[in-house]
């Protein structure tokens, strides 16, 4: 009645190759972490040529002055913004996955296209002289903000009721690599997510919808269908 | 606390992926071997004993399956133990007095079968007895297969395969797969001495082994698991027969099934407290290094495996959701959005890949384990082996959360 001594062999050979088949399931991972950052930085890439289109497009309106093509450079600009917003969801969905990649400079990419698009959305206006638009620039935080992803709904649905009429650039206002955001945050004083610039106008915290839906009313020209 | 969470989840699967490559290994070195090694010489007396409680309408069919036993009369005993049955049972046994020995064993405090069993091995006088529950059948040639093994005398019991009674409903057939897998598992274990149960139907023991150890504990859930750890710590072989059959009844209904696993778990539990000593112990080889802390372990692993991946995957994204559709309406958009512009980069690839791995591991394991018993994958409903593979570890995590919920409730175990 002796047991047969402890085989040790097998207990390291068991070891060695579940590392090994651990190891090929963490290089698959990364192989594919790595096709997801090319996917996405070209999608960033593709929002580049739309918006050096559309910036060429606002040039060309500003020295011509040439009012009748306001209306669809507007439209041009709102489905640029749209598309962003597939974009921007799509990668902080990734990041979500994992934060320790090349997705980050994508993000900056991605980021400064916003920025860009405000910018020139002011720009656009002017030019266009439209009264009808409000935009806002929307402060949220990936992390730490349990209120920003209800902000963010609340955004999305009076997206959909306002449509080309609202304009929303949505920026992490965590996100460290990009400068500009705390040269905007300074400016605007903002010290808490999320945070809304409507127009030039700063709300801070969290904004009830029927509220927003208020203010974004005082905004407009002429009375909207949507806000009556 | 999200990235602890899934270093817990990266743990959990590289312990299971270890434990499953450790049995493979063992069995790829030691072969599958599946003949019955030698003819039956000599006809020792074997005594059959079986426990019955309230079991006045299947024990019926036990009794018959061992009077049927291929085995010389004279050598053969059959007890009947009728444990303190409000119902029938005794009647029922009575019909076939003639064939065996009845007695009648009263309910004391908080016995168990291990008590029956205990007063059935009082007045067994066979060299070797088997134990065969009242829910279980065995085959004819049972002793034949079996009795030749013990020729070892370090082997002190000799399991059968079971098979359930052929499946009626969802969760008997997910069992049936089940146990043909859990045979395999047990024939692997069984290749480095690692069988830590000795199940209720028709395991058969040498009676002076019992006997020196002191028979079954009476009070414990799971008496049959019990006695195989003493077995092992007192470095007696179990032996796994892949020849020999031995049927029971599953429980057809969902509930009496997480029941009879609560007992089983929960014993399981107790048993392995019970035995500590034997944890990560080298004296005890691959049973003490292995096996002992594989229980724990798998238990702690799935409540939190499962927990984790429920939590973040399920209930924290839908408290979002219904949260953002309170502040900002009601709004499909997002989602017909998502679906829209899907692209297979938004499935969360990396995690899928264990996922898929691990059922693939899972699968080829069903496969092997069916073709080695020469059961049809299929032969069940088509669908029988995937409900096994997708459902039955979530079923497993649901027995487990039972159990500690009853510990926390320190609730007494019903039978």
């Amino acid at each position: 009645m002796v047991r047969v001594p402890l085989k040790k062999s097998r207990y390291v050979f068991a070891l060695i190759l579940t590392v090994l088949i651990f190891s090929l399931g963490v290089l698959i991972g990364n192989v594919l972490t790595n096709s997801r950052v090319s996917f996405t930085s070209s999608l960033v890439e593709e929002q580049r040529l739309e918006y050096d289109s559309l910036q060429l497009q606002y040039l060309y309106l500003s020295e011509f002055l040439r009012e009748e093509n306001c209306p669809a450079a507007m439209f041009a600009l709102d489905q640029n913004l749209r598309n962003l917003e597939i974009v921007r969801i799509k990668l902080e969905n990734y990041l979500e996955k994992d934060d320790q990649s090349g997705l980050k400079s994508v993000k900056r990419e991605y980021t400064l296209s916003e920025l860009r698009y405000w910018l020139l959305s002011r720009q656009a206006k002017n030019i266009c002289g439209e009264n009808n638009v409000v935009s806002i620039l929307y402060f949220y935080s990936s992390r730490g903000c349990d209120l920003c992803e209800n902000q963010g709904a609340i955004l999305t649905s009076l997206k959909n009721e306002f449509g080309s009429h609202l304009l929303v650039f949505s920026i992490d206002a965590l996100f460290e690599d990009e400068p500009m955001i705390s040269i905007l945050m300074d400016s605007f004083e903002i010290w808490e997510t999320p945070a809304l610039v409507i127009n030039d106008e700063l709300i801070g915290g969290f904004t009830k919808k029927e509220e927003l839906k208020e203010i974004i009313c005082s905004k407009f020209e002429d009375t909207l269908t949507a806000c009556a | 606390m999200i990235d602890f969470a899934f270093y817990i989840i990266w743990a959990g699967y590289f312990i299971s992926l270890y434990f499953v490559i450790f049995w493979l290994l063992a069995l790829l070195e030691n072969g599958y071997n599946d003949s019955v090694a030698k003819k039956i010489k000599d006809f020792p007396v074997v005594s059959v004993i079986i426990p019955a409680y309230n079991e006045g309408e299947r024990v019926a069919k036990t009794i018959e399956s061992a009077i049927n036993l291929d085995y010389p009369k004279d050598k053969l005993e059959i007890i009947g133990v009728n444990h303190g049955s409000s119902d029938n049972t005794l009647d029922v046994m009575n019909r076939y007095k003639n064939a065996i020995k009845i007695i009648t064993y009263p309910r004391i405090g908080n016995e168990r079968k291990g008590g029956a069993v205990n007063a059935g091995l009082k007045i067994a006088r066979g060299e070797f007895v088997a134990c065969l529950d009242a829910d279980s059948s065995i085959e004819s040639k049972a002793l034949h297969k079996m009795l030749p093994y013990f020729e070892d005398k370090d082997i002190g019991a000799v399991l059968p395969r079971i098979i359930p009674e052929r499946p009626k409903t969802v969760v008997q057939r997910i069992q049936y797969c089940e146990y043909i897998v859990v045979f395999f598992f047990k024939k692997m274990m069984g290749s480095i001495d690692c069988l830590y149960t000795t199940p209720g139907p028709f395991s058969l023991y040498r009676k002076s082994v019992i006997e020196k150890l002191g028979g079954f504990d009476a009070e414990n859930l799971t008496e049959d698991m019990e006695l195989a750890i003493r077995l092992q710590k007192n470095n007696y072989k179990i032996v796994q027969t892949t020849a020999v059959e031995a049927r029971t009844i599953t429980p057809s209904k969902f509930k009496d099934y997480l029941n009879q696993r609560n007992r089983w778990y929960k014993g399981a539990l107790f048993n392995v407290y019970k035995h500590r000593s034997l944890i990560l112990n080298r004296k005890y080889g691959d049973f003490g290094m292995l096996q002992m802390p594989f229980i724990p372990s798998a238990a702690v692993l799935s409540v939190l495996v499962f927990s984790i991946i429920i939590i973040n995957k399920l209930i924290i994204p839908l408290f979002d959701k219904l949260e953002a559709w309170y502040y900002g309406g009601f709004n499909m958009s997002p989602l017909i959005e998502a679906i829209k512009n899907f692209t297979v980069w938004d499935i969360n690839l990396d995690f899928m890949f264990w996922f898929w791995l691990l059922i693939l591991i899972q699968f080829v394991i069903i496969v092997w384990a069916h073709k080695v018993t020469k059961r049809g994958l299929f032969n069940e409903k088509v669908y029988t082996p995937f409900a096994f593979l997708f459902v039955y570890s979530f079923t497993i995590f649901i027995v487990w959360w039972l159990v500690i919920i009853d510990l926390v409730k320190m609730k007494k175990q019903k039978w």
